[in-house]
């Protein structure tokens, strides 16, 4: 899958993007990278349900990041990789506000604090992380079904769920460089830590929220501005924790690098056992 | 696939459960040097910065940045569907006989899928047959990080439903000779006015005569 290209661009796997490099950073994942935790396999019902059976959408199991990347692990990356300093990373890439809660390219700060989760970064920054790690994003429905599992700490009904949710985003929203601080809700069923109660979290495809119209206009559909987005209808609109998520969502760009948005990384599962590994 | 024109390296060093992965596929991607493409004198703000590897109808092998030099009209669809991709291609279509004479040569049109899956290459070639596109026009697909990617980059919402089709926004971009989104007409049925407007303006605006 890997292949040179044009010019001596490499692009090989998904955000390689590599010119200009160099020697690869040995350290660059030390030994304090998040561990992944297994999240089984599941039904995930979006909140826009065209086109989707009543069950939703089965979503096979994968690996999460227990938690999300902290200013620590960021700093280790951009270290490695100058072209994503804040003083040299396109606008293209990453809007003005990108990390700007550090005190300089390649020092983090008062402001920063090592273990909390990385804020001020887009999604292009995020897949280029990502790439580094060797790992992804995880996509909307991977999150939203790892972040439906919290029945030991919140209890077995949804209904307590999106009242803890509701309550904990009512938290999470700060001023920027005071609100990337550690997450102290619980974890979830399978040991997950900081999907709610901390910054909100970039997924691979955080653009297909495809809905009619402008949602803070005044309700009238555009039927023009999408193909077939008209008949996108909320699966469950009394679901006010979800219907936040995706509005968060389908407000942003790839180059927004705000206060309150982080993420974390994601992996398909490890192969069966008796491959050998190197 | 995708390159971010900023210098990345790998790290060698990827841990997967204590377990250190096979590296042998990424010895390939290791930096090989010497910036790509010249990004001296290329907008900030410039698609030409992120781009992804791409496959026109014709089977040639295209990255975006290739591009560079000409005006580009830009959108993606996927060529089996019924609703307002044909829209959209028309659109282009009258966008690009109204333009100037002159002109007319200068501009690039571009599809880009948002269906790997189906639309292969004997699809596109089929589709650009039946709008009877020229060789102003490429259709290009790509593979889903690829079509992710520029999706993002251009603003387009997508969303595939499990009947295989697409939710997706009708978004018709104009790209200045640098890569710089300069118009993007968001809706069907499109503004052609000010398509052509300012692709007339961005294409006045080049530098680079007709190669």
């Amino acid at each position: 899958m890997a292949s040179v290209v044009t010019r001596g661009v490499i692009v090989g796997m998904w955000m390689v993007g590599l010119l200009g490099g160099g020697v690869g950073d040995a350290s660059a994942q030390s030994a304090s990278a998040p561990r992944y935790r297994p999240v089984a396999s599941g039904h995930v019902r979006p909140f826009y349900l065209a086109g989707v059976a009543d069950t939703g959408v089965r979503v096979p199991g994968f690996l999460l990041a227990e938690r999300a990347v902290s200013n620590a692990d960021f700093l280790r990356f951009v270290k490695a990789n100058p072209g994503w300093r804040r003083s040299r990373v396109p606008r293209i890439a990453a809007d003005p506000t990108y990390l700007r809660h550090w005190e300089s390219d390649t020092v983090l700060g008062a402001t920063a604090a090592p273990s909390a989760p990385v804020v001020h970064v887009s999604w292009f920054a995020a897949q280029a992380y990502a790439q580094w790690s060797s790992a992804r994003l995880p996509s909307t429905a991977e999150w939203e079904l790892a972040a439906s599992r919290f029945v030991r700490s919140v209890g077995p009904t949804p209904e307590r769920l999106q009242t803890f949710l509701i309550g904990s985003y009512a938290q999470a929203g700060t001023e920027a460089g005071t609100e990337a601080r550690p997450s102290p809700s619980p974890a979830s069923d399978e040991g997950i830590a900081g999907l709610h109660g901390g910054p909100w979290e970039w997924v691979d495809d955080f653009n297909s929220v495809v809905t009619s119209g402008e949602s803070r206009g005044d309700g009238t559909p555009d039927d023009g501005l999408f193909c077939a987005g008209g008949a996108a209808l909320a699966a469950d609109p009394g679901n006010f924790a979800a219907f936040m998520r995706y509005a968060v969502r389908g407000s942003l760009r790839g180059s927004y690098a705000l206060g309150t948005l982080g993420f974390r990384l994601a992996r398909d599962p490890s192969p069966p056992s008796g491959r050998p590994d190197r | 696939m995708i390159s971010i024109r900023i210098p990345l390296r790998h790290g060698a060093a990827a841990l997967t459960f204590g377990l250190l992965v096979p590296l042998l596929p990424f010895a390939a991607c290791r930096a090989q040097g010497a910036e790509a493409v010249p990004a001296s004198g290329l907008s900030e703000r410039s698609l030409y910065r992120v781009t992804g590897r791409w496959t026109n109808h014709d089977g040639r092998a295209l990255d975006l940045a290739e591009l560079r030099g000409e005006p580009v009209v830009l959108a993606m669809v996927y060529t089996s569907c019924t609703m307002t991709c044909p829209l959209i291609t028309s659109e282009m279509l009258a966008v690009q006989r109204a333009l100037p004479a002159d002109l007319r040569g200068r501009v690039r049109f571009v599809l880009a899928s948002f269906d790997p899956a189906r639309d292969s290459l004997a699809a596109l070639r089929q589709h650009a047959e039946k709008m009877a596109l020229d060789d102003r026009w490429l259709v290009l697909r790509a593979a889903p990080a690829d079509v992710r990617q520029l999706a993002v980059l251009l603003g387009v919402s997508y969303r595939q439903l499990p009947s295989g089709d697409f939710d997706h926004s009708n978004i018709i971009s104009v790209l200045d000779p640098q890569g710089v989104v300069s118009f993007q007409s968001p809706r069907i049925p499109a503004d052609r006015d000010a398509l052509v407007k300012a692709v007339t303006a961005a294409a006045r605006a080049s530098h680079r005569p007709r190669r």
